[in-house]
C-alpha cells in the first residue's frame, strides 16, 4: 500500500498546460494533474493486481489434480515436433512440447486441450480422449487458415476474419537485403501501393494503402509497432537546409528487418474502424519476433552483398552529341562560339568522360550482421536480438548508412498463474553521410568533356552547378530510436482477461550540414555556412483493456472493450552559422562569425479513446463483428474534439453448410465476407483551430506578435465510409486458394486550408472542413496454389493484383480556391495539367500544341488540359516459392500499370546537355514525321521556348508500367546429420538479389520508372546481390 | 467480490476517455494564445509593434509608383517593371499590388484585432494611459492604411471588425465612406494621444496623427482643417534645417514619423547600383530633372549619378547596412508646409502661402519668391515644390496628379498612351476569385 503514497507527488517535467480557447482559463494545471494522477494510480494497481495474483497463483497451483500426458507428432512423418503450444481451455494455460513432443500439464477444471503449431491445422480435442490416447497427430496446414493474424487489439484467424487485411511474415521480410522494413511491403499485398522515392540506403518511401483519400490531409497508414503507434512524418520534413540526397528520413528506417515477425496491412472498415479517427489511410500493424515459435536457440547471420544502379541512364556518344550540337546551330542559323559552345570549341575533345560511371558507377559493398538468442523456460521466454548493417553507397566510399540495434521480448508467464507480462524493448541508432543536395543523377547528362576544374585549378562554372564541387557540401544525419512497451495480462476467470499497454517511443535525430562558399557558383554570392539541428518526437501510450470470451454451445461470443491516452511531443531547434575563416572549422558553432538563423519548434498531441468490440460465432460458419471507437484528438476545435467511428463485420462459411460440404468436394473452403465502416483521418497540423499570435520578428528591438490563426473550433475529422464485400475460396483439398474482394471508400467532409482573400488579414487560409467527396474503389484479388506439392518437391506460386480507380466527386466552390489550379471534379486527385501537344511539324520541325482558347498564343494557364495522372492503374506481385530436398528458392516478381512523365530535356538534341538516343529520331529536313523536334539550343530563336515547352506537355507522358525482379532468394540448407555431427542445430547458405531486372519502356528515358520521373531525378533503386550464412547454434 | 472491485476500477479508468481536459496541450513558446495577448501590456504592445512592421511599402512598392507616374524609368525588361512603367497594369500583376493590398489589408485586420482586444474588457489593462495610446495608434495605423488603399484603389471593402466571415465576403464601400472612417478614426487617435510625445519617431505621437490629419483634409478640400492641423505641427516642431544632408538619416529632427528597420536600409537598398559602373535600375525622368533649377541643393542630395550618367534617385543613400541607419519615413516636417502653404492660397492667404514656401526654397538655397509672383504662378511653385521635394515618397506624386485633376493630362503628356482608367489599380485577380462580392475596377479585365 506504500506506493499509493506516490500518486500525490507532482511530476516536475510536465509543462503548464496552457488554455485553448477564447473562454477564461480555468486551473488547467488541475487537469493535467489529474491525468498524472490517473495515470500513476492506474501503474500502482497494476503493480497491486501483480503482486496479488503471485498470491492467487499459489493457491491454484495446490488446486492442481491430475496431470495430462502427451505427445505431438506430425501426421504425415510420425515425426515428434518440437515447440508445439498446448493450450488447456478455457482457462488458456499452456505448456510448449520438448525436442521428443512431449508435454505435461495439469487438468485442473479444464476441458479441452487446443494444440497449434505453425503450418499444422489447429486441433482442439476434449482432455478424456487424450488421456486415453496420448498420442496427438498434427495434419500439414496448405491453406494456413487458422494460422493467427493480428488484427487491431487482438488476433483472429483467417478463417474467421470478417475484415479485410494482408500480411507478410518474417520468411518473405528476412530474405531481402533492404534498409527499411516497409520495402519489403513492395507488390506484395493487394491494396498496397509501395512507391520507393530514392534507390539510395534510408531513402524515402511512400505508401498508400487503398489510394489518396484526401484533398490536403496527409495520407500516411497508420504505422503501430507492438501496440504503439509510430509517428511516420519525415524526420527532417519543413527545414530545406537538412534536405539531403536520400530525401526526407523516414522513422520506420529505425526497425531492424531482421527482428519483424510479421508486417500485417489493415484495410477495409471491418479491420480499421477500431482505430477510429486514424484509420481511414489503413493501419500497418507490426509485430516484431517474440520468439514464440520455436526452442531455446542462439542463430547468427552474416549478409555480404555488392550494390549497384539498376538502371543506368543512357546517353549518346560524345560524337554524336558534337553532331547534334552542329546541327543545332545551323538550325538556329547561329555561329557557335567559345562563350556559347565551349564544349565544341574550347574544352578537350579527347578523352570523353562516362558522366553514368563517374556519378555512380561505383559497385558498394555492405554487410550485415544478425545474432539472436532466444530462451525459453516453463514460465518465460524472451528472444535478445543484435543487428548491425554497414553500406556505403554507389557514389562513393565516404557516403555510407550504417545502423546498429538491439531488441529485447520478454514474456512472463508463469504456469497456472492468472498473470502474463510481455516486455518489448528497442534501442537503434542509425548514421547516414551523404550530400547536402537534391539531386545529383542529373548530372550524368553534361558534356562529355566537361571540365571539372578550370585553367586556374579552380571548380569550372560554365553550367551552374559542379558535380566535383557537390562533394563539398556534407549532409550527415544520425537518428536515435528508442522504444518500450509492457503488456500485462491479468486473467480474472476464466474467459475474462484484463490487460494494460504501456508503451513509449522517442526518435532523437541530430542534422548536421555544410555548404562551404567555394561549392557554390561565384555568382551566387554564397558564404561558407553549417547548420546544426536536432528533432525529437516522443510518444506515450496508456491502453487498458478488457476481453471477454464465451463459449454458448454453438456460439462464440468475444468481446473487448480499452480505452487509450496518447502524448505526443516534438521538439527541435536549428542554427545556421555562417562566415568561416576555414572550411576546416565549419563543424564547430563557435568558430562562425554570425548566426543569422535560429529556430525553434515545439508541438504537443494528444489523443483520447475509447473503443469496443463484439464478436460472435455461430456454428463456426456465421461471424458477426462490431466495433466501435470514439476518440478525441488536440489537434481540434474545442466543439469537435470527439468523433464515432465504428463498423459491422460479416462473414459466412459458406463451405461448412451442408449441402456444399456433401454435394461439392470440389471447394474445401468457402467465406463470403462484408463490411461497412465510418473511419476516419486527422492527419493536419497542430494548434491550426486556436486564435494565436506568433511572433513575427522585431520592431524597433521589440518583439513583434502577428495573428496565426483564425480561430475555429468548428472543424473536425475527415470521414471515409469504407464498403468492402470479398470472396475467398480453397479449392482442391485447398490446394488452391482464391481471394477477391471489391472495395468503394468514399471520403468526405474533407480538411482542406480553404484560401482566404488578403481582405481578412495576414493569414492565407484556414483550416476547415469541406464538403468535397473523394472516392477511391478497386479490386483486389489474389490467388495462390501449389503447382506441385510432392514430399521432397512443392512449389508454390501466388500472384495478386489490384486495379484502382480515383475521383474527386465534388468540389464546391472549388472555382473560387486556388485548388482549381490543381483538381478537377470528376479527375483523379494526381490530375496532371499540361500543355495538348500534337506532333511536330513536318515543314520546320517544331513541336505544336493545342492553342484552347483561339487566342494565337501558347500559355499557362489558358492552354493547360489535364495530359496525365500520377497514380497508378493497377499494381501487383507474383511470388514462387520452391523447396527441393535441401534447397529452397524464392522469387518475386512486382509489376505496377501506370502512366509516366518523363524529363523530355533528356532526349532533347542540340542542348549543351546529352540527351538519350531517342534524339537521333529528330526532325532533320522538311517531310520528316517524328516526334522528336528539330536540333535548336539559341534561347533567343523562335523555336526554343516551343521546344522546351515539350516538357510541360503530353509530349512528356508515356507508359509508365514496369515490370520488376524485385528479390530473388536461394538457400541451401545442410543436412541435419552432418550439421549436428559439427555441433551446430542448422546451417544454412543463401544467395539473394534484389531487383535484378526491370522492364519498362525505355526508348525515350531510360531512367527508373519508380523513382525518377518529369520533375525529381532521384537516385535510380539499386541492384543487390547478397550472400548470406547462418548458423543455429 | 474483488473481481468486482477490481472491474469497476477499471470502468472507472476507461470512462476518463470523455474528460475532454484530457486534451489539453500546451503551446509552443513562439505561440501566444489570443487572450494571453490582451491580458499583458507587454504582449499587447508587441501586437501593436508588428502593425508597424508590416506598413511596408517603400522598397516593394514605392519605386514602382515612381515608375506608373512622371518620376522615374527603368531599361529593365522585365515584365513587370514594363507593367508599371508603360501604365499597363492587369489584375495578374506580381509585384507591387498584391503585396500593398496584402499588408495594408493585413494592418487593418491587425489594427481591428488590437481594437477588440482592449475594448472587450477595459480592466484588462492596468492603466488607462496605456489602453488610450495603444488604441490611439492602431486606430492612427488604420487610417493610414485606408489612406493608402482608398487613393489606389478607390472604392475599397470597409472592414472594421475581424470577423473574417464577413470581411472575406464583404463588398466595396464608397470613397467617401471611407474617408468618413479616416476622419473618426483620427479623431479618436487624436484624443487618445492628445500631448503625448511618444519621445520615439519610430512610433506614433500626437504630431504624427495630426499630420496624417492635414493629409486627409487637405484630400478632401477642407482647407481651413488643413491650415489649422499643419500650423499646429508646424509650431510644435522645430524650424526646418539649413543644410539637407542627413534629412533621411534615422531620427532626423524634421522626421515626424518612421518605420524601424532592423539592418538600419530603407530605399538605398533598391536604388543604388551596386558599383558606379552598373546602370541603375531605376533613374530619374527628364520631366523630374528638368523640374529641379540649377542651383538646387538638391541635386546631388536627393539624387545623384553614376559612371554611366543616368540620375538615380539618392534621398536614402545606405545601400548596405552600416553604422549609419535609415529607416522608412511616413511623415515629415517639409510635406506639412508645403500641405499649410497650399491651404493659405486656397483660403486666399496668398502672402502666408508664400512665406511658408519660401522657407523650403531657402532651405534648399533658392531665391524666395517674391511679393510680386502671380496668383497661378505661387500655385504652380507650390505643386512643383511638391513634384520636387517629395518625388519618390509615400505616392504624392500619384495622388497629387490626381486630387488636382491633373493626372490624364500630365501622363498624356508624358507617356503618349494613358487611359484615364487606370488613375485607380486593378484588384489583384486572387482577391476577386476569392471574394465574389468584390468586383473589379472599370478598365481592367
Amino acid at each position: 500500500m506504500k506506493n499509493f503514497k506516490r500518486a500525490g507527488r507532482k511530476l516536475p517535467y510536465f509543462k503548464d498546460n496552457v488554455a485553448l480557447s477564447k473562454c477564461p482559463i480555468h486551473n488547467k494545471k488541475n487537469v493535467l494533474k489529474a491525468g498524472i494522477v490517473w495515470a500513476i494510480a492506474f501503474v500502482i494497481i497494476c503493480c497491486v493486481l501483480f503482486s496479488s495474483l503471485a498470491i492467487s497463483g499459489t493457491v491454484a497451483q495446490t488446486q492442481s489434480s491430475t496431470v495430462l500426458v502427451g505427445v505431438v507428432r506430425s501426421a504425415a512423418d510420425g515425426q515428434a515436433i518440437e515447440g508445439v503450444t498446448i493450450q488447456s481451455l478455457p482457462s488458456g494455460r499452456f505448456v510448449i512440447t520438448d525436442k521428443n513432443g512431449k508435454f505435461s500439464i495439469t487438468r485442473q477444471s479444464d476441458k479441452f486441450l487446443k494444440i497449434s503449431y505453425l503450418g499444422f491445422v489447429t486441433k482442439q480435442i476434449a482432455m478424456e480422449s487424450v488421456a486415453m490416447n496420448p498420442a496427438i497427430m498434427l495434419e500439414t496446414d496448405i491453406g494456413n487458415l487458422d494460422e493467427v493474424i493480428a488484427i487491431g487489439y487482438g488476433t483472429t484467424t483467417k478463417r474467421l476474419n470478417t475484415g479485410s487485411s494482408g500480411r507478410i511474415t518474417s520468411q518473405e521480410i528476412g530474405s531481402q537485403p533492404i534498409v527499411n522494413v516497409m520495402e519489403a511491403l513492395s507488390g506484395r499485398i493487394p491494396g498496397v501501393y509501395v512507391k520507393m522515392e530514392n534507390g539510395l540506403p534510408g531513402g524515402a518511401i511512400s505508401i498508400a494503402v487503398r489510394g489518396r483519400s484526401s484533398i490536403q490531409a496527409g495520407t500516411d497508414p497508420l504505422y503501430i509497432i507492438d501496440g504503439v503507434p509510430m509517428d511516420s512524418s519525415p524526420l527532417n520534413a519543413g527545414n530545406a537546409d537538412f534536405q539531403n540526397l536520400n530525401g526526407l528520413i523516414s522513422p520506420l528506417n529505425s526497425l531492424s528487418p531482421n527482428d519483424i515477425e510479421s508486417i500485417e496491412v489493415l484495410k477495409d472498415a471491418d479491420a480499421t474502424a477500431i482505430y477510429g479517427s486514424r484509420g481511414a489511410n489503413g493501419v500497418i500493424l507490426i509485430t516484431t519476433k517474440s520468439g514464440k515459435d520455436g526452442v531455446s536457440k542462439l542463430d547468427f547471420a552474416v549478409r555480404t552483398g555488392i550494390s549497384a544502379v539498376s538502371l543506368m541512364p543512357e546517353v549518346v556518344d560524345f560524337d554524336t552529341y558534337k553532331t547534334l550540337r552542329y546541327e543545332a546551330y545551323a538550325n538556329d542559323k547561329v555561329e557557335p562560339n567559345e562563350t556559347t559552345a565551349p564544349d565544341l570549341l574550347l574544352w578537350e575533345q579527347d578523352n570523353p568522360r562516362d558522366w553514368g560511371d563517374w556519378l555512380m558507377g561505383r559497385k558498394a559493398p555492405s554487410i550485415q550482421y544478425n545474432a539472436s538468442l532466444i530462451e525459453k523456460s516453463d514460465h518465460a521466454r524472451f528472444r535478445l536480438s543484435l543487428s548491425r548493417l554497414a553500406e556505403s553507397t554507389v557514389i562513393s566510399a565516404e557516403q555510407k548508412y550504417e545502423k546498429n540495434g538491439a531488441t529485447l521480448n520478454y514474456e512472463l508467464n508463469p504456469k497456472d498463474s492468472k498473470v502474463q507480462l510481455n516486455v518489448v524493448g528497442t534501442y537503434s541508432k542509425d548514421k547516414n553521410n551523404t550530400m547536402k543536395m537534391n539531386s545529383f543523377v542529373g548530372f550524368f547528362s553534361y558534356a562529355h568533356n566537361y571540365p571539372l576544374i578550370d585553367e586556374h585549378g579552380n571548380y569550372n562554372w560554365w553550367l551552374p552547378n559542379n558535380p566535383l564541387s557537390q562533394f563539398d557540401k556534407i549532409a550527415r544525419t544520425s537518428n536515435e530510436y528508442l522504444a518500450g512497451s509492457m503488456v500485462l495480462t491479468y486473467r480474472i476467470f476464466p474467459g475474462l482477461q484484463f490487460k494494460n499497454l504501456f508503451g513509449l517511443n522517442r526518435t532523437a535525430l541530430s542534422m548536421f550540414s555544410s555548404d562551404p562558399a567555394l561549392s557554390n557558383r561565384p555568382s551566387a554570392n554564397a558564404e561558407d555556412q553549417s547548420n546544426f539541428g536536432n528533432n525529437t518526437a516522443n510518444n506515450t501510450l496508456i491502453e487498458p483493456q478488457i476481453d471477454y470470451a464465451a463459449d454458448w454451445g454453438n456460439t462464440t461470443f468475444k468481446a473487448m472493450l480499452g480505452g487509450t491516452w496518447q502524448m505526443s511531443e516534438n521538439d527541435g531547434s536549428s542554427v545556421r552559422g555562417v562566415g568561416y575563416s576555414s572550411t576546416l572549422m565549419m563543424e564547430s558553432l563557435e568558430a562562425a562569425q554570425r548566426i543569422d538563423y535560429k529556430y525553434n519548434n515545439y508541438s504537443q498531441y494528444k489523443y483520447l479513446s475509447g473503443y469496443a468490440r463484439v464478436n460472435l460465432q455461430h456454428l463456426g460458419r456465421y461471424v458477426v463483428n462490431l466495433s466501435y471507437r470514439r476518440d478525441g484528438s488536440s489537434r481540434f476545435g474545442k466543439a469537435n474534439r470527439f468523433g464515432d467511428f465504428g463498423a459491422l463485420g460479416l462473414a459466412w462459411i459458406f463451405s461448412d453448410e451442408a449441402f456444399l460440404k456433401d454435394n461439392v468436394p470440389l471447394i474445401s473452403y468457402g467465406k463470403l465476407r462484408a463490411s461497412y465502416g465510418i473511419t476516419g483521418n486527422d492527419q493536419i497540423g497542430d494548434y491550426a483551430y486556436l486564435t494565436s499570435y506568433k511572433s513575427n520578428n522585431l520592431y524597433g528591438n521589440r518583439s513583434a506578435l502577428i495573428p496565426k490563426n483564425i480561430y475555429n473550433d468548428q472543424f473536425g475529422w475527415e470521414t471515409t465510409r469504407k464498403t468492402d464485400i470479398g470472396l475467398e475460396l480453397g479449392l482442391f483439398k485447398q490446394r488452391l486458394l482464391m481471394n477477391v474482394g471489391y472495395f468503394h471508400h468514399l471520403s468526405d467532409n474533407q480538411l482542406i486550408a480553404y484560401p482566404l482573400p488578403a481582405l481578412s488579414g495576414p493569414f492565407g487560409s484556414y483550416q476547415s472542413n469541406f464538403g468535397g467527396k473523394v472516392r477511391n474503389t478497386g479490386l483486389e484479388a489474389e490467388l495462390s496454389g501449389y503447382i506441385v506439392n510432392r514430399d521432397h518437391i512443392k512449389w508454390n506460386s501466388s500472384i495478386n493484383m489490384t486495379w484502382l480507380k480515383n475521383k474527386l466527386l465534388s468540389f464546391p466552390g472549388i472555382e473560387k480556391t486556388t485548388y482549381a489550379n490543381k483538381y478537377e471534379v470528376g479527375q483523379d486527385l494526381s490530375i496532371v495539367y499540361g500543355y495538348n501537344f500534337l506532333g511536330i511539324n513536318t515543314n520546320t520541325g517544331i513541336p505544336e500544341y493545342r492553342d484552347v482558347n483561339k487566342d494565337g498564343v501558347i500559355n499557362s494557364p489558358h492552354d493547360r488540359v489535364v495530359i496525365t495522372k500520377g497514380s497508378p492503374d493497377s499494381y501487383g506481385g507474383w511470388r514462387n516459392t520452391v523447396e527441393y530436398k535441401n534447397f529452397s528458392f524464392d522469387l518475386f516478381i512486382q509489376f505496377v500499370e501506370k502512366e509516366s512523365r518523363v524529363y523530355v530535356f533528356g532526349y532533347l538534341p542540340g542542348r549543351t546537355t546529352v540527351p538519350s538516343s531517342y534524339a537521333l529520331k529528330r526532325w532533320r529536313q522538311p517531310g520528316d514525321i517524328t516526334d522528336v523536334p528539330l536540333a535548336t539550343t539559341t534561347v533567343s530563336t523562335p523555336q526554343y521556348k516551343s521546344v522546351s515547352d515539350m516538357n510541360n506537355s503530353s509530349a512528356a507522358v508515356v507508359n509508365g508500367s514496369f515490370l520488376r525482379g524485385k528479390s530473388l532468394a536461394v538457400q541451401y540448407r545442410f543436412e541435419d546429420a552432418w550439421t549436428r555431427s559439427m555441433g551446430l542445430k542448422q546451417l544454412s547458405l543463401g544467395v539473394s538479389a534484389q531487383n535484378f531486372f526491370t522492364l519498362f519502356d525505355d526508348k525515350k528515358s531510360r531512367r527508373d520508372p519508380e523513382t525518377s520521373d518529369w520533375s525529381s531525378r532521384n537516385m535510380p533503386l539499386m541492384k543487390t546481390l547478397a550472400l548470406e550464412l547462418k548458423v543455429t547454434l | 467480490m474483488k473481481y468486482l472491485l477490481y472491474t469497476s476500477l477499471l470502468f472507472g479508468l476507461l470512462s476518463f476517455y470523455s474528460c475532454e481536459k484530457l486534451l489539453n496541450v500546451s503551446q509552443p513558446a513562439s505561440m501566444v494564445d489570443a487572450n494571453k495577448v490582451f491580458e499583458d501590456n507587454k504582449l499587447i504592445e508587441d501586437a501593436l509593434m508588428s502593425i508597424y512592421r508590416t506598413v511596408d511599402i517603400n522598397n516593394s512598392f514605392l519605386p514602382y509608383l515612381g515608375l506608373y507616374t512622371d518620376e522615374y524609368s527603368t531599361n529593365s525588361q522585365l515584365v513587370d517593371y514594363q507593367q508599371y512603367l508603360n501604365n499597363a497594369l492587369t489584375p495578374e500583376t506580381s509585384i507591387g499590388i498584391l503585396p500593398v493590398w496584402r499588408s495594408l489589408y493585413s494592418v487593418i485586420y491587425q489594427a481591428n484585432a488590437l481594437e477588440e482586444g482592449i475594448t472587450f474588457d477595459e480592466k484588462r489593462l492596468s492603466t488607462e494611459a496605456i489602453r488610450r495610446q495603444l488604441l490611439g495608434e492602431a486606430l492612427f495605423l488604420r487610417a493610414y492604411a485606408y489612406f493608402m488603399l482608398v487613393n489606389l484603389w478607390g472604392d475599397v471593402p470597409l472592414i472594421t471588425a475581424s470577423d473574417v466571415n464577413a470581411s472575406s465576403v464583404s463588398k466595396r464601400a464608397s470613397q467617401q465612406l471611407v474617408y468618413d472612417q479616416i476622419n473618426k478614426d483620427l479623431a479618436s487617435a487624436a484624443s487618445y494621444l492628445e500631448n503625448n510625445d511618444s519621445g520615439t519617431k519610430i512610433r506614433t505621437g500626437y504630431l504624427a496623427v495630426k499630420s496624417l490629419m492635414a493629409r486627409v483634409f487637405l484630400y478632401q478640400q477642407n482647407w481651413k482643417g488643413a491650415k489649422d492641423a499643419s500650423g499646429f505641427v508646424i509650431e510644435k516642431m522645430p524650424n526646418l534645417s539649413q543644410g539637407i544632408d542627413a534629412v533621411f538619416q534615422a531620427g532626423y529632427f524634421e522626421t515626424i514619423l518612421e518605420l524601424w528597420k532592423q539592418n538600419g536600409v530603407s530605399q538605398g537598398s533598391v536604388y543604388i547600383p551596386t558599383n558606379v559602373t552598373l546602370s541603375p535600375t531605376f533613374f530619374l525622368r527628364n520631366e523630374l530633372l528638368s523640374s529641379f533649377e540649377l542651383d538646387d541643393e538638391r541635386i546631388g542630395k536627393y539624387f545623384t549619378r553614376n559612371n554611366t550618367g543616368s540620375y538615380f534617385p539618392y534621398k536614402y543613400k545606405q545601400r548596405v547596412s552600416g553604422s549609419i541607419k535609415e529607416y522608412d519615413i511616413l511623415f515629415r516636417l517639409p510635406e506639412i508646409y508645403l500641405i499649410n502653404a497650399e491651404a493659405n492660397f486656397k483660403l486666399n492667404k496668398m502672402e502666408e502661402a508664400r512665406l511658408v514656401l519660401n522657407q523650403l526654397r531657402t532651405r534648399c538655397k533658392l531665391s524666395p519668391l517674391a511679393v510680386d509672383i502671380s496668383d497661378q504662378h505661387l500655385f504652380e511653385e507650390i505643386l512643383q515644390e511638391r513634384y520636387r521635394e517629395l518625388f519618390g515618397e509615400g505616392g504624392h506624386r500619384f495622388f497629387d496628379l490626381k486630387r488636382l485633376g491633373r493626372i490624364d493630362e500630365r501622363l498624356e503628356d508624358v507617356k503618349g498612351n494613358w487611359n484615364p482608367d487606370f488613375a485607380v489599380f486593378p484588384v489583384p485577380m486572387q482577391e476577386i476569385i476569392l471574394n465574389k462580392n468584390l468586383d473589379q475596377n472599370i478598365g481592367y479585365y
